[in-house]
């Protein structure tokens, strides 16, 4: 049984009545992990990847302390390696601290005050250098995502802004006005979808800076609202678009991020339709119950191949080389879920239909 | 000869935009325009696209699915007498060197076009085209 909250020490001596003792008298603040020899300590440094503090002996039979240290550094960098030794070994233990293997040494025999004074340090050493390079990893990973997003986003700007300056050139050429029209209609579609684009851009941002704001959300008026934008569309395309909602109780959350979730599932379904299919349907069910909502989006529309199932959520990855979309909407929605705490699964055949169920905790 | 024209791009407005540059050409068969790479190369593959001629593929490279380099990938697994009926020009809007380089590397691939174009453009382009009998 792991004990969780306290912090993981690990003690190394080849004398087991040191290990006793340590162990006996700071149990009770501390997870206390001892090993007798290097091999053992090694076997606890791969089960516990969280241990922040290790004391170690100097003298032992095979290794010293300050080599042990020097060793497992390299392999562990994190956890704050503290020596115990006697005054006779100073010299070995001013070497190895000058040299940045250990972070202090506690002479022996120790009293449980050093000890618990050495952890206490050693901890907030652990907590100052093991965020810096987290942080470190966190900056280096939005860096290359920049980089990414920059690229992407001028490629996919910039194509339909060609595609109009292409345009404009032929309406300027051509005397012809029923082809100027045909050419303004094109255009038209064009500068949709790029403005498209930029909200989609717009929502990306929101999701990934914005402040959440916890506000009671009432489902029926969501569900109107879709039925309000869609109602016109799903008739002159004949689909079949069936809301029900279920909400018997309260239910809070961030009402953009969820609206932004629902929204999103729901323009896929009608996005993603067999155009010359007879019987197209879009299910809307939303069931508010012990505490979670349950969303379910689903349609009997194209589907999504099998293979790409896995890389649905990944920005600017289309599936759909017809109608292809922003390339943001499912990265969106499953970031969204994420600042919820929620859960997405999706379940697709291809020819028959995209499932979506979306779980959102209440707050 | 005259030459057969096709352009896979799935912007309509590029498509369109492309085919009226294409038709000011002198010399044209015919242009069909494909929205998708997958089924241009399919119907290569099936010999749909079957032309006396000499074919002149218009592609534009970023292209969701499957997009212009693996178009070119896998028309290189072609044939050799099916691949010597086409010759491909790419399209792109980018403005990065190292996508032009990497383009323009692909042996099937004889010139580049950068989005918009004109007329004169594709014919320097074809101009280089040894006619073969």
């Amino acid at each position: 049984m792991e004990i969780p909250n306290k912090i993981k020490i690990l003690y190394v001596d080849d004398e087991m009545n040191n290990l006793i003792g340590f162990k006996a008298a700071l149990r009770f603040d501390y997870h206390i992990l001892i090993a007798q020899n290097t091999k053992e300590a090694y076997a606890f440094l791969k089960k516990h990847d969280d241990i922040k503090v290790i004391f170690c002996d100097q003298k032992m039979p095979d290794i010293t302390g300050v080599m042990f240290f020097e060793e497992m550094r390299a392999i562990y960098p994190y956890p704050i390696r503290i020596l115990l030794t006697a005054y006779a070994d100073i010299e070995a233990v001013i070497d190895a601290i000058n040299r940045g293997h250990v972070f202090r040494y506690v002479k022996k025999p120790w009293i449980d005050a050093d000890i618990i004074n050495a952890i206490e340090e050693g901890v907030k050493f652990y907590k100052v250098s093991s965020m810096l390079s987290i942080k470190n990893n966190e900056l280096s990973k939005a860096y290359s995502e920049l980089d990414k997003f920059a690229y992407s986003v001028s490629h996919d700007i910039r194509g339909p802004l060609v595609g109009l300056i292409g345009g404009i050139n032929l309406a300027l050429d051509t005397e012809n006005v029923q082809e100027i029209k045909e050419i303004l209609t094109l255009m038209q579609s064009s500068v949709n979808k790029l403005d498209t684009f930029i909200l989609n851009m717009h929502d990306y941002y929101c999701i990934e800076r914005g402040e959440l704001k916890n506000v009671n959300i009432d489902f029926n008026k969501i569900a109107d609202n879709l039925k309000d934008t869609y109602n016109i569309y799903a008739l002159s395309a004949n689909i079949n678009f069936k809301v029900n909602v279920i909400q018997t109780q309260d239910f809070w959350n961030d009402e953009v991020s969820v609206n932004l979730v629902i929204t999103n599932l729901v323009s896929n379904a009608f996005k993603y339709q067999k155009t010359d299919f007879e019987n197209k349907l879009i299910e809307l069910d939303i069931k508010v119950e012990k505490g979670e909502a349950i969303i379910k989006v689903s349609d009997n529309g194209c589907g999504i191949e099998e293979k790409y199932l896995s890389q649905i959520y990944n920005l600017f990855f289309r599936a759909h080389y017809k109608n292809a979309g922003s390339g943001f909407g499912l990265f969106n929605v499953k970031s969204a879920i994420l600042k919820l705490n929620g859960d997405i699964n999706v379940e697709s055949v291809i020819d028959k239909g995209t499932t979506f169920t979306v779980i959102i905790p209440n707050k | 000869m005259k030459k057969m024209f096709i352009i896979v791009d799935d912007r309509t407005l590029d498509c369109f935009v492309t085919k009226k540059i294409i038709e000011k050409i002198d010399e044209i068969q015919g242009v069909k325009i494909y929205d998708s790479a997958i089924e241009t190369i399919h119907d290569i593959k099936s010999g749909n696209l079957h032309y006396e001629g000499l074919t002149v593929v218009f592609l534009d490279i970023m292209m969701p699915v499957m997009d212009g380099f693996q178009f070119v990938e896998e028309f290189e697994t072609l044939p050799l007498n099916i691949q010597s009926k086409f010759k491909i020009i790419g399209m792109t809007t980018s403005l990065d060197n190292n996508d032009f380089q990497k383009i323009l590397g692909y042996s099937s691939i004889i010139g580049l076009l950068r989005k918009p174009f004109d007329v004169n453009q594709i014919n320097e382009i074809l101009n280089e085209i040894v006619e073969y009998e």
